[in-house]
Formats: C-alpha cells, structure tokens, sequence
C-alpha cells in the first residue's frame, strides 16, 4: 500500500539527506538556516538595557500628528520591534518609520481597487517555526499590534504587515513574509 | 518501510569513497553516529504526517501524479528546514501542514508553462501503476472531504482555512490558529460560526 511514500522516501533521503549530516546532531533547535540581515543586541548592552525597558520602552513612532493611538512603532530592549497601528490612518507614518529604521518590514494597507495582483507575490517558504520566530500577536483581539524580531527575516524577504480597517474604525494585521519587496496596497481578499 | 539509507554501514561504504586518509576515516565514524539520529528523527516525521499531506494534496487534485508532486515538494521544503523544527513548541502534523499550505499556494501562483515542464520535483518519474493506485486511494478517500471543500468555498478564507486545519487535517485549534496568523479565541469563534452555517445549510461535518 505504501509503494509511494517508501520510494519518495528513498529519493528524499539520496537527494536531501545530507542536509541533516550537516546539521549537528543533538539538539532539534538550532539555529536560522538562513543568513540573518541584522545582528542581535550584544548581550551585555542588552542585559543594560532589558533594565532601563522595564521603565521606559524606547517609542521610535508615535501617531501624535494624526490622533494619539493611531500607530506606534516600539524598538525593545532585545531587538524586536512593536508595530501597533490603532486607525487606517496609522498605517502610512508606520510604514515610512519602519523605512526609516531600515528594516525588512512595511504595513501595507488593503484597499479596494488596488491594483496589485496577489498571486504575482512569491510567499518566501518558511515553516511555521520560523514564521512564529518572525512574528508574534502582541495585542488582543482589539488591539492590532504585534511583535516583530527583524533578524529572523531571511535575507532578501519582507515582512507584510497586511492592514484591513474592520467595521468600527479598528484595524486587523495579518501577516505575510514575501520574496522581495512589498507592494504599495493589497486588494481585499474574496470574503472580506 | 526502507531502511537501507539509515543503516551505519551503508552511511560508512558511501562516504569512504571520498575518504582516504586515517584521520578521515575517524570523522567518517562520527559522522556516521550524528547523521542516523537526525534522519531517523526526519523520518518518524515524515512517517506520521505522510497521509496527512498526502490527504491536503487530495482534497485539491484529482490526479495522482500532482498529488505526488506537491506531496515531494512538501517533505523537500521540511527536510530544508529541519534543522530549525522544535518538536516541543510545534506538532509534526502542524509543521507538515504549515509546508503542504505554502507549497500549494506556490503552486496556484505558478505560471501553467512552469508547471506543464514538471517543476523541479523528481516525484512524477517515481510514479509506476502500483503507486498511482496507492495515490488513486488517497484521491477516492478524500471524496467527501472535497464535498465539504466545495460547501466551505462559499465562506471566507480564514472560515474555510480554520474548518479545514482543525476538523480535516486535525491540528490543535492553538496551532491552526498559529498557522492562520490570528488568536486562538478568533479562531473559536469562527470555527464555531462556520460549523453552525455549515449545519443550517446541509448535513454538517458528520
């Protein structure tokens, strides 16, 4: 019965399995198989600095000019990056600070009539170990906000905060990692 | 089930043959030792979650030779990133789903001259009367799964997704909810709200 998945199988292991002699042999956990764009904080600048964050987190962006909680853009003590965008109108101030920062992440807003044809972006191939590594719901089901560690995202790829306004003004982000760089808007999905 | 490729002795005979010196010959039996434990861990994985993919491609294709493709690519893409698989933080049937979703989606993206030359999966030419009938069988097993598929393609993605994930493919609704990038609370609620749609329009899930 199972011809199939023992020939497969077999070509897996003669054509890939050196890929896994290569890999150390203990741990299951190891580290990015990709090159990483940007380094960590060094450990003892980070030890400092986790001390003063329980004070104060170091807000990069805040929505002040266009309503107090429309968007914040939050650099942590260990490299990550909180991206909370509270309004629609948050979207464009936090894409052009995370520009700023130089990082591999734009929030791209969904928009009716958007020319962007969702199938011409290539999804980098991450499994979902590496993607829960990139990104991470920081808020709750009313607050969009999530918590980005930069360094995990593959050389080359961008991270798409996708953001859709819901009936009520508030925001939804979904996220996406592609292959290149981000389109200037998202069309609404079917359903949506 | 084959076990040839992870006996010791066949790791030593192929390596020998680019080996020569003694101190080769050491690092030959180590490595020896450090590769068996990481494909057998990969295999116990792919053993487990073979039909569960094998099923995803199912639901969407009616020929075996696709199947049989998107299924390789699959388990080519997990043994790229095995290095990085954490079993305790993730299930091996969520990890596998989370490639057979992303392959698929590269596949309905593909250019169809891209696909007619067969892609860079080496599966299509393993395929001999005896595996399409095996592959046939996961196709006639998912029949009513594509059923459902057809009911729930008239819902939203993530309605569709969530149903698909955690009442076909059988992850935790934690670890769909993972997948789909949403809380495990949104995922709740829109499981809940599509089954009851699901069950005032038709027969339910069974």
């Amino acid at each position: 019965m199972a011809r199939f998945e023992d020939r497969l199988w077999t070509a897996l292991v003669e054509q890939h399995g050196a890929l896994l002699a290569e890999a150390p042999a203990a741990p299951l956990r190891a580290p990015a198989v990709r090159p990483r764009r940007l380094r960590r904080v060094p450990a003892l600048v980070a030890g400092a600095a986790t001390i003063l964050a329980i004070v104060l987190a170091l807000v990069i962006g805040l929505g002040s000019n266009r309503g107090a909680s429309a968007f914040a853009v939050v650099t942590n003590s260990d490299g990550t990056v909180t991206v909370t965008i509270g309004e629609l109108v948050g979207v464009t101030p936090a894409d052009e600070r995370l520009q700023q920062l130089g990082l591999p992440v734009r929030v791209v807003p969904v928009t009716a009539g958007c020319p962007t044809v969702p199938a011409q972006l290539r999804q980098a191939m991450l499994s979902p170990e590496e993607f829960r590594g990139i990104y991470q719901l920081a808020g709750g089901e009313q607050v969009a906000s999530v918590r980005i560690d930069p360094s995990r995202i593959p050389h080359g790829d961008t991270l798409i905060l996708r953001a859709t306004e819901r009936p009520g003004g508030a925001v939804a982000l979904r996220a996406l990692v592609i292959e290149g760089a981000a389109p200037p808007c998202l069309p609404p999905s079917p359903g949506e | 089930m084959q076990q040839d490729p992870l006996r010791p002795g066949d790791d030593q005979d192929r390596q020998s043959d680019s080996l020569n010196d003694s101190a080769a010959e050491d690092d030959r039996e180590e490595g020896a030792g450090e590769l068996s434990p990481r494909l057998a861990a990969f295999e116990r994985v792919y053993r487990a979650e073979f039909g569960a993919v094998a099923a995803y491609f199912a639901r969407r294709c009616e020929e075996p030779q696709l199947v049989a493709d998107l299924t390789a690519d699959t388990f080519v893409a997990a043994i790229h990133s095995f290095a990085g698989y954490d079993a305790a933080r993730t299930g091996s049937r969520a990890w596998a789903i989370g490639f057979a979703r992303r392959v698929y989606a590269r596949y309905r993206e593909s250019d169809p001259r891209e696909r007619a030359a067969g892609g860079s999966s080496s599966a299509h030419r393993l395929l001999d009367r005896a595996e399409t009938k095996e592959l046939m069988w996961w196709i006639d097993i998912e029949r009513s799964s594509r059923e459902l598929m057809e009911r729930l393609s008239k819902m939203s993605v993530l309605d569709r997704e969530a149903v698909e994930l955690v009442d076909l493919c059988g992850l935790a609704p934690g670890e769909a909810a993972a997948e789909l990038g949403i809380s495990t609370g949104a995922l709740r609620v829109r499981l809940m709200r599509t089954r009851a749609r699901l069950l005032r329009e038709g027969d339910g899930l069974g």
